[in-house]
């Protein structure tokens, strides 16, 4: 099977919104079809009009009538406590042994820079070491760490660099570049780029599950990048670029669903200990919110973190157009766990630059 | 006694694909970067009968692959993207055959070009986005790698002055950063420069050599990798790093121990092929003279 990848990036600006999604074009009347079609026609049709405005305003308001739940975790610093706190987040959500018993785990974490000088843009080596370590406990058949940096070629000197690679060798991890892996060509189950198809890395068809573990920071682009967004490294650069060019080209918050849709990771962990806010997604500054968040809905996932960072998920891009499609972002659909969201709100500040302001007013 | 580049050898010789060529996973199917990579690093490490026969059975795979409008794309049944093209090139002109998939190859880099854009008045990229290098996937933007790597293959091919290497070179030299190195191809956004990197700086040094740019771009580049590669030992940043001193005559004293200890973190049947290919080329003092460095050294003394 094969694909031509440069003819299917859709054209569509970067950070759009639900707005350029098609949307049907209703039916409507006007007075002299009204006249040419009578009365019992025109009821019917302005009925129609109501009944699908209604049917919208309803999917909407309800979101699909989609619903989640979401862990929230005080976490004050990177030390060994942390697998006793991820098991406790976990089993807020239900989730125990038997989700990891048997299974082929695949984590991807966000690892973008050789962080020696940046250690708040990567997901932090203990956190995976953390989570992969609780998934061996429950008996997973194998935990194995991938991940596709954009902006680095070279995975090695990232992980090097910024601590993993002692850690997974202290831990025996095993560690796969999945900007250089093989490729096989997956359907997009979403479809809103126009990409019909994606190259993704054998890794993922190894992998019984797959977690986005991301890093809470801010982005100049999208806003907001947590664990949806984190998804943008599993699609491997041989592909798709260093950037992953076509991704943006097709429009950032369009490939978030996307991509979400596609690979359908099985949960999302947020590293907020430590994260990022300014000109993220790599030159911002730390910013401490020692929060862990969780779930297995991520759109919730993410708007639970936003709030948490003092965001709407409304004015998220990628997180409007996830609302009803791929998950809920409304807090009246989203069950809180763990601690409250009140007074665990940490302001994280964009990029001092006017084209911020359509993620927050100033 | 057995070198390093001698157990190199074998390994990669053991880690030959089905195909006859070499795939990005000692266990996975072969594309076509790290088949040319491997393959040239086979013909600097020994010009041998082992090693141009294996060259030659990739260089007939490549040919193979090759699409009726000349380029390549990432593997058999992967016609799209075709950044690895110039790799192709460069296998082929090192064979010194090849004529008819060569010119095929280079005449479609020439006729293809990234996507531009007006320089951006609002400030926020930095970098001439007018300036039509060579994308990584067709109509996408312009980056470094793939534009260093075409405008090297294509001066190969002798199209020195054609107008697309002039721009190329153009927009290799508007990408650096702090006057000399480069990344992946961003200069600056919102105002932050972004951190440069080794193997872009040594594709990109490659690239321009012997070329008459602006002499502390070069200086830049070189002082940039003889800090960095210090510290450096991973095979690619290491590796690209000190082609790209070589190109320049700026080769360190301590590169043939930082290669020997690159490939002992790894073990040579423990690394990738992409990675022994490059620490072989690194290596060998050859590899100039494949990639057609010597040539455009010769050319400009003239």
């Amino acid at each position: 099977m094969t694909r031509d990848l440069s003819s299917e990036s859709g054209r569509s600006e970067e950070n759009s919104g639900p707005s350029d999604v098609p949307e049907r074009r209703q039916s409507g009347t006007t007075c002299s079809s009204r006249s040419r079609l009578g009365r019992r026609a025109f009821l019917a049709g302005t009925g129609l009009v109501v009944g699908t405005a209604g049917a919208r305003w309803l999917w909407r308001h309800t979101e699909g009538f989609q619903s989640a739940d979401v862990t929230v975790l005080k976490a004050q610093s990177y030390d060994a406590r942390l697998e006793v706190l991820l098991r406790e987040g976990l089993d807020e959500l239900g989730i125990d042994a038997r989700w990891a018993r048997g299974k082929s785990i695949l984590l991807k974490p966000n690892l973008v820079v050789p962080a020696k000088e940046s250690p708040h843009a990567n997901t932090h080596p203990a956190i995976i070491c953390a989570v992969a370590e609780l998934f061996r406990r429950w008996d997973a058949r194998e935990v194995f760490v991938a991940e596709g940096p954009a902006y680095y070629r070279d995975s090695r000197l990232v992980l090097d660099e910024s601590g993993v690679t002692s850690m997974l060798e202290r831990a025996g991890l095993e560690y796969v570049d999945l900007n250089h892996d093989d490729v096989f060509s997956a359907e997009n189950r979403l479809g809103f780029t126009g990409i019909s198809h994606f190259y993704l890395p054998r890794a993922l068809r190894r992998a019984d599950l797959v977690v986005s573990l991301a890093k809470m920071k801010t982005h100049h682009w999208a806003g907001l990048t947590l664990s949806m967004k984190n998804l943008f490294g599993v699609v491997p650069g041989i592909c798709y670029g260093w950037p992953k060019s076509v991704l943006h080209a097709a429009g950032i918050a369009k490939s978030v669903l996307d991509l979400t849709a596609t690979i359908r990771p099985a949960l999302g962990i947020i590293d907020g200990i430590v994260g990022m806010e300014g000109d993220g997604p790599i030159m911002g500054t730390p910013k401490r919110a020692n929060l862990l968040v969780m779930g297995t809905n991520l759109p919730a996932v993410d708007a639970t973190a936003a709030r948490l960072m003092g965001f709407d998920p409304q004015r998220i891009p990628y997180l409007r157009a996830a609302s009803g499609r791929l998950g809920p972002i409304c807090s009246r659909h989203i069950r809180q766990c763990g601690e409250p969201l009140q007074g665990l709100v940490r302001r994280f500040e964009l990029l001092d630059h006017p084209t911020m302001r359509v993620f927050r007013d100033a | 006694m057995t070198t390093w580049i001698d157990s190199a050898r074998d390994a990669l010789v053991r880690q030959r694909a089905n195909e006859p060529g070499w795939g990005y996973r000692v266990d996975g199917r072969a594309f076509v970067e790290p088949t040319s990579l491997a393959s040239l690093a086979l013909l600097a490490s020994a010009r041998d009968p082992v090693s141009e026969r294996l060259a030659r059975e990739a260089a007939d795979w490549l040919a193979e692959i090759q699409r009726q409008d000349g380029a390549l794309g990432l593997a058999a049944g992967i016609p799209t993207p075709c950044w690895g093209t110039p790799y192709a090139i460069l296998l082929w002109a090192a064979l010194g055959d090849y004529q008819t998939q060569r010119r095929e190859a280079a005449e479609w880099l020439l006729g293809v070009a990234a996507k531009t854009h007006p320089p951006d008045a609002t400030g926020v990229i930095s970098h001439d986005t007018s300036i039509a290098g060579w994308p990584w996937v067709e109509n996408t933007h312009s980056w470094l790698e793939p534009t260093a790597m075409a405008v090297l293959a294509l001066r190969r091919e002798g199209h020195e002055c054609h107008p697309r290497v002039r721009e190329g070179i153009r927009l290799i030299c508007d990408r650096s950063v702090r006057s000399g190195a480069w990344n992946f191809g961003n200069r600056a956004v919102f105002g932050s420069t972004a951190p440069p990197q080794a193997a872009p700086t040594g594709m990109a040094l490659l690239a321009l050599a012997a070329t008459d740019v602006e002499a502390g771009l070069i200086e830049g580049g070189c002082r940039y990798l003889r800090n960095a590669l210090r510290r450096m030992r991973t095979p690619r940043s290491l590796a690209w790093g000190l082609m790209g001193l070589d190109a320049w005559r700026e080769r360190p004293p301590e590169a043939d121990t930082w290669l020997a200890k690159s490939v002992a973190a790894a073990g040579p049947s423990g690394s990738a092929p992409a990675d022994l290919a490059q620490l072989m080329l690194a290596a060998s003092g050859q590899t100039l003279g494949l990639l057609g460095v010597d040539a455009f050294r010769r050319s400009s003394v003239r």
